[in-house]
């Protein structure tokens, strides 16, 4: 019970200190108004864009941005509050709240993309619940890999370089699942066609899940 | 005799006969495969000693992370390099095979997509280690990253190309290693190529986990 009263303090006080730095999602939307807009300029007189190029892109954007928000989760600004967050939490609880503050930012900058996508290439997919779906099964893997991959990185001396290269190939395995099952929203495929593909996103889902539960005591003691 | 020196002999003896046999016994003349059969016993066990040493340094990480010893990470570290050279090994002979039966040396196949991201997943690794200075900690968040990289590379190797066709045997429409009719003659060869190999990356991480055993010791972080 006291876990879990610690964990509702912890996830309030990411979105507290998110709430009063709003120029951080204000930066969030810029990025992706940019990205949208380059590939908008990109594909410029080419006549249309292809359905799964539009869809290759969303995914590389949405990447990059929940990159960008698990990178703040363990900023080294926070080093002298880290020791004060060791005397009174358990290491699964602050991850925990960092996982939680990473999926739901990185779910709504993902859905903001999906507007700013739409608006400016056009929106070919045609089962858009099934969509949203994968947008959030997609985001809820990928902020569980980034944030342990961040927790990892930050110990080391080259952080900004870390990150990159130790997330990118491990969260392979999710971006092959949820690329494929946007594609079938993308395509307006027949939902009990794609339900491979959602049983396995869940179990990896699962599969990450635990593994950073029980992994990253080790690296919260080191 | 030391069980050690049985295994080196075995390990010689197997390799030399997979040598000999493989080069010379009479293989069963497939369509597009040919005389480039042969590669059997020595493209596939590359994989099979890689997997093999990646699960070994699996149970080594866990080990270190219960007990704290620097043995384990030595061993677990170790394990790990041979394994990427196993893997790059196994990639180059895949290559080979590839462009003399698919015809080209990168084909767009799960698999080998797969075993060139498990790569990808494990060069890191290394990268890792020269970026953390402290020892006790670069130990600790290298077991932490390799067993997660090693169940990252499981599901990309062995869940994901399940999912679709491939080229390689064994998946999506393609019949497995069992219906491929090896006859009796290949496999002859191919069982004891394996525990060959597998036993050859063993000595090799052998000697260099020796090898970093008396670094250790002349820094005295052993005891």
């Amino acid at each position: 019970m006291k876990e879990y009263i610690t964990l509702k303090w912890l996830i309030k006080k990411e979105f507290l200190s998110f709430k009063r730095n709003t120029a951080l999602f204000y930066s969030y939307l810029l990025y992706i108004l940019g990205v949208s807009f380059i590939c908008y300029i990109g594909f410029l007189g080419s006549g249309g864009i292809h359905p799964r190029t539009w869809n290759t892109l969303f995914w590389i954007s949405s990447l990059f941005g929940t990159m960008h928000i698990c990178y703040r989760s363990f900023s080294s600004s926070e080093k002298g509050l880290f020791y004060y967050y060791y005397t009174i939490t358990s290491p699964e609880a602050y991850l925990l709240s960092k996982i939680v503050y990473g999926f739901v930012v990185s779910f709504i900058t993902s859905i903001c993309s999906y507007l700013a996508f739409s608006l400016f290439l056009g929106n070919p997919v045609q089962n858009q619940f099934l969509y949203l779906g994968a947008i959030a099964l997609g985001t809820g893997c990928l902020s569980i890999i980034f944030t342990l991959t961040t927790a990892i990185a930050d110990k080391s001396s080259e952080k900004s370089a870390m990150v990159p290269i130790l997330s990118f190939p491990t969260s392979l395995p999710v971006l092959i699942l949820s690329v494929k099952l946007a594609k079938n929203a993308l395509d307006g495929i027949a939902l009990n066609e794609s339900i491979d593909e959602i049983v396995l996103l869940g179990a990896l889902f699962l599969i990450i899940f635990t593994l950073s539960i029980l992994l990253y005591p080790f690296i919260w003691r080191s | 005799m030391k069980v050690s020196t049985a295994l080196k002999i075995t390990c010689i003896l197997l390799l030399v006969y997979v040598y000999a046999a493989g080069f010379l016994i009479e293989v069963p003349r497939r369509a597009i495969l040919n005389e480039t059969i042969r590669n059997l016993f020595f493209h596939v066990p590359m994989w099979f000693t890689m997997i093999t040493l990646q699960a070994i340094s699996l149970y080594y990480s866990i080990r270190f992370l219960r007990k704290k010893k620097v043995e384990d990470d030595i061993k677990s570290y170790n394990h790990v390099t041979v394994s990427i050279f196993f893997g790059l090994l196994g990639f180059v002979t895949g290559m080979f095979w590839a462009k003399f039966t698919w015809g080209e040396w990168v084909v767009n196949d799960p698999k080998i997509i797969g075993s060139f991201i498990a790569l990808l997943i494990y060069l890191p690794f290394l990268l890792l280690r020269k970026f953390i200075p402290e020892k006790e900690q670069r130990a600790v968040i290298s077991a932490v990253y390799n067993i997660f990289a090693f169940t990252m590379g499981f599901i990309l190797i062995f869940v994901i190309p399940r999912l679709t066709d491939s080229l390689h045997p064994g998946n999506g429409g393609n019949p497995g290693l069992n219906m491929y009719d090896v006859d009796n003659t290949l496999r002859m060869v191919f069982y004891p190529a394996v525990i060959g190999w597998i036993l050859l990356g063993r000595w090799i991480t052998k000697l260099k986990i020796g090898v970093d055993y008396l670094i250790a010791k002349k820094n005295e972080e052993l005891d």
